[in-house]
């Protein structure tokens, strides 16, 4: 079995505000949406070759978004999208070096998804 | 900036259950683990260095140690990762033994051809493949696919369970494929729009009730209210969902 690719699909209240969210700070772009008009109940956001799904929560019995891990984008100048993004958004860690040497930091999106972004080798 | 590549992290239970799971029986493939030397794993304790790569496609599965400990926190997400296989039908005959379903495969209306699973650690994985022939299938097959399979003499296969053919009853899907392939053998039963009982035009007016199902001639009746055979009973729930009025200006109501 051939798999083409794994891209992660997450909860969220408000998948407008969040597709705003994504575009507006982090420079994704609308890559897709359902239903075609209307309130979104479903949103594709795509930056380069990262690509992110949201999807409506389900009311009710589901609990509040939460993810024990976490999305990484390999960044070709992690230095610069680190000025980029900044001030934008919540930080969680700052620009550091891990110990396997990499530069990164981390952020939370505006559900509290965690990103992290790494310089890429 | 670009972001030349994603990946995604998952705090797991075991790394090397998940690298098992998701190798061995997803299909992926071990990119990279920490603490293994070429082939040889080197045994030492790693802890929160622990970690390693499986990949599928574009994008790897990072397998991480869950933050809290095995023994305090559960790997949870909400939401699924969501994998592109080449053909969702034949990963679908390769995987659904050997993993634990959530949901069979199935073509839902937004032109995506699905199954479930549930991974080792919990976590949902949806895979899936955009399909833009939306039409009838028998089991996984759709219909173009049934028909090229019958062309070139490949068994046909049918649901489990399924008796098309051989008189006894044809299961859904097949009754639906059958009622595509062969409109006038098997004709198929529009759903009918549900017709409140309050609805029913008041007695008098120009309207005219068409009863189906259980009167499929067609009843009027001269004071606008339903048949008896579509009269609201217990097992509609007091609405008479097998009765439908359509109102025609002008016509005459007959007896």
């Amino acid at each position: 079995m051939q798999l083409l690719d794994a891209i992660p699909m997450l909860e969220t209240d408000d998948v407008e505000g969040t597709a705003d969210f994504y575009v507006e700070k982090l420079g994704f772009k609308q890559h897709g949406r359902f239903p075609g008009t209307g309130a979104m109940t479903w949103a594709s956001l795509k930056r380069d070759r990262a690509q992110i799904m949201f999807s409506a929560r389900e009311g009710g019995a589901r609990r509040a978004p939460m993810w024990t891990g976490a999305i990484y984008c390999h960044a070709l100048d992690v230095g610069r999208l680190w000025e980029e993004l900044r001030a934008e958004v919540e930080v969680e860690r700052e620009l550091n070096t891990n110990p396997r040497g990499t530069l990164e930091f981390t952020i939370r999106d505006c559900n509290g998804y965690r990103l992290r972004f790494g310089e890429s080798e | 900036m670009t972001l030349a590549r994603m990946d995604l992290v998952l705090e797991v239970r075991e790394i090397d259950a998940s690298i098992e799971y998701y190798t061995r029986t997803l299909g992926f493939e071990l990119t990279g683990r920490a603490g293994t030397e070429g082939e040889q794993r080197l045994d030492r304790g790693l802890g929160a260095d622990d970690w390693a790569h499986v990949e599928a496609g574009a994008t790897s599965l990072v397998f991480v140690p869950l933050e809290g400990g095995a023994e305090n926190s559960v790997p949870v997400m909400t939401g699924s990762i969501y994998l592109y296989p080449e053909d969702v039908d034949k990963a679908w005959d390769e995987l659904h033994e050997h993993v634990e379903v959530t949901w069979p495969i199935r073509t839902w209306p937004y032109g995506m051809r699905e199954f479930g699973v549930r991974d080792v650690n919990g976590y949902w994985l949806v895979f899936g493949q955009a399909v833009d022939d939306l039409s009838p299938r028998v089991g996984t097959l759709s219909l173009p696919r049934l028909v090229d399979r019958a062309k070139t003499g490949d068994e046909v296969r049918k649901p489990p369970g399924c008796g098309a053919g051989r008189g006894r009853s044809v299961c859904r899907p097949c009754r639906w494929a059958w009622s595509f392939a062969f409109p006038m053998a098997l004709r198929r039963r529009k759903p009918l729009p549900v017709a409140n009982v309050s609805t029913a035009p008041t007695p008098g007016t120009s309207s005219r009730i068409r009863c189906v199902r259980r009167c499929w001639s067609g009843t009027v009746t001269p004071s606008g209210t339903c048949c008896a055979g579509c009269l609201p009973s217990a097992s509609t729930r007091g609405r008479a969902s097998i009765c439908t009025t359509v109102a025609f200006p002008g016509s005459r109501s007959r007896a």
